[in-house]
């Protein structure tokens, strides 16, 4: 083991991951009781107001890659890392608008999948079906991991352990509540987070000399302080377009649109995007603290935890350590949900068995979210890199999806084949850079190829859809 | 014979971006120190690490060529690991840069278009 120093007892540990485990559990079960059907096991019953609405895109956003990502971006690429992380939240201001028109468009739509197969078509739509589950279940692995790796870094819980805890009560409430239990739990989750942060924050800012950090970071990193540092250069919009890929394609943040009230969901992402952008600002900055607290760093992604825990002594501990439990569960649970959505309906229904009944859609759906953990847990054993080399691998793909996304909603003129063409070619060439120049390369690339094809596709080969199409209410 | 030892295979390794995780081997419950320099006999040599942990991350490193050594308390050093650092081309970067910001624009600007446009009517 790299690292022998932990910040609270492995006792102490044991009975906070015990309380966390307990609370959320029984929260998510009494918010699931009201998940009577399928459309409300899946969509919340299509009711959700303006305060769960931002709280749950809020609480989603702030996930294991904002607390342990953000300042392991700091550490590696300096200034422009925490501010590269932080463009992030563009995913969710630009999507505001998306989610107006995908409720206006789609009233009876239960996945992004579905307006995929709608709008462009069935080869389209496994492509995107194949890029999305990927992506999805990378980062569900992220957050596997990042369960492991904190409990581990805070307390000296062993790995196995730690994940094997937060995937397992994740998989039990979402299971039983479905997304009532995964928005209630948010709402609370998200509370947490923002007191925590504060208090993380105003606890980290009273101990530390700002001046001795620059002085520190200047002498012994000298690069973190370069404005023309170029792989941080590069990863801003890399970083963009990688946030932009996962919000704009996800079903995560579909089902949400799908599941707040009409003329909810535009006012409920700008507001919580509002809400996230200071987040990874005040994770990168703690990490930039580390040399001058005299913290060693044994691995990047945990110098978050480590500097926090570290400065504020072990009342701090037990708040980060909540904090960050509440980040991973609040974007653990919502993947789970989200992708046996996505499988359920998707596969499930529409190519498998298109008669299913409702009873046994939400076994299958149950299935998939037992499935979904398994699956995550045995890809965590092994603790395979850090959490951006899993993640950013997906990052090429998310960002070839922007187009086919935005252009879908708005551009009647926007093609199937170049959607199709514009994936495959964004994520082959994305993927390519990844390996030849690095993951700070590949969303930005994987984007900007699958831009250009979509355009000039829309240009050469103009489609003229009948927006009508993708209100499948009008079949039933 | 030196008791602590860098786990890395090779002792040569590069790095475009400034930074690397250095590990070593060697017996629990001892301090390690760690040095840095930028010349082969540690002429310059700066302590970066001494505690248990078997493990720390350097990064922010400029162009140039690092050397880093461990020992176990006051045992004998390590072999030298050589860590060789050449950043991306500036020119590569900026263009990467200026690409993002293009797409960034114009996908801004076609949300924030097609939002205008059919805000009016419900379905256009």
């Amino acid at each position: 083991m790299a690292n022998h120093t932990y910040i609270i007892s492995q006792h102490m540990g044991w009975i906070l991951l015990g309380i966390l485990s307990i609370v959320w559990i029984i929260l998510g079960l009494y918010w699931g009781r009201k998940a009577k059907n399928m459309e409300g096991f899946m969509l919340a019953g299509r009711n959700v107001g303006l305060a769960f609405g931002a709280a749950t895109a809020m609480a989603t956003w702030v996930t294991s890659n904002t607390t342990m990502l953000a300042p392991q971006f700091a550490l590696e690429l300096g200034i422009w890392g925490m501010i590269a992380y932080s463009t992030a939240s563009f995913g969710l201001f630009l999507f505001a608008p998306l989610a107006r028109r995908i409720r206006q468009l789609m009233p009876a739509g239960f996945t992004s999948g579905d307006f995929i197969r709608l709008r462009y078509g069935r080869l389209t739509w496994i492509v995107f079906l194949l890029i999305s589950i990927f992506y999805g279940l990378t980062w569900l692995i992220s957050m596997g991991m990042a369960g492991g790796i904190l409990m581990n870094a805070i307390a000296g819980i062993p790995y196995e352990i730690g994940m094997t805890v937060i995937l397992a009560v994740c998989v039990t409430y979402t299971l039983f509540g479905g997304l009532y239990a995964v928005i209630g739990t948010d709402f609370i989750q998200s509370v947490i987070i923002l007191i925590g942060i504060v208090i993380v924050g105003i606890g980290i800012l009273s101990q530390v000399d700002l001046s001795a950090i620059h002085t520190d970071v200047t002498e012994a990193s000298p690069m973190l302080m370069n404005a023309l540092m170029p792989a941080a250069i590069m990863a801003i919009f890399n970083n963009l377009l990688f946030g932009l890929g996962e919000v704009f394609h996800s079903n995560v943040w579909w089902s949400r649109a799908f599941a707040m009230r009409e003329k909810v969901g535009g006012r409920a992402y700008t507001l919580a995007g509002w809400f996230w952008l200071p987040v990874p600002i005040a994770a990168g900055f703690i990490a930039l603290a580390s040399g001058t607290l005299g913290i060693n760093v044994t691995s990047p992604d945990m110098v978050g935890p480590l500097v926090a825990a570290t400065v504020l002594g072990e009342v701090g501990a037990i708040v980060v350590f909540a904090v960050f439990f509440c980040s991973l569960a609040s974007s653990i649970d919502s993947l789970l949900a989200a992708t046996s959505d996505l499988i359920t309906e998707d596969i499930y229904r529409k190519m498998i068995n298109p008669s299913a009944g409702e009873k046994l859609l939400r076994k299958v759906s149950a299935y998939i979210i037992i499935g979904l953990g398994v699956f995550a847990w045995a890809m965590c054993m092994p603790r395979i890199g850090t959490l951006a080399t899993v993640l950013f691998f997906a990052g090429p793909m998310v960002g070839s999806t922007i187009w086919p996304i935005a252009t879908g909603l708005f551009w009647k003129k926007a093609s199937a084949n170049g959607a199709l063409l514009g994936m495959l070619l964004g994520s082959t060439i994305g993927l390519i850079s990844y390996f030849q120049l690095g993951w700070y390369t590949a969303s930005l690339i994987g984007a900007a190829v699958s831009m250009l094809t979509v355009v000039i596709y829309t240009y050469v080969f103009p489609q003229d859809f009948d927006w009508k199409a993708l209100n499948e209410s009008h079949d039933e | 014979m030196a008791d602590a030892a860098f786990d890395s295979d090779d002792l040569f390794i590069q790095s475009t971006s400034g930074h690397t995780k250095l590990e070593w081997s060697g017996m629990d419950g001892v301090d390690f120190e760690v040095q840095i320099a930028t010349d082969k006999s540690f002429n310059s040599a700066r302590s970066i690490y001494a505690g248990p942990d078997k493990a720390t991350f350097v990064s922010g490193l400029a162009d140039g060529q690092y050397y880093f050594r461990v020992r176990e308390n006051t045992s004998p050093w390590s072999q030298t690991l050589v860590l060789d650092v050449k950043h991306h081309s500036l020119a590569l970067a900026i263009s990467l840069f200026v690409v993002g910001f293009v797409v960034f624009g114009l996908t801004t600007w076609l949300v924030m278009d097609g939002a205008r446009k059919t805000s009016a009517s419900l379905i256009t």
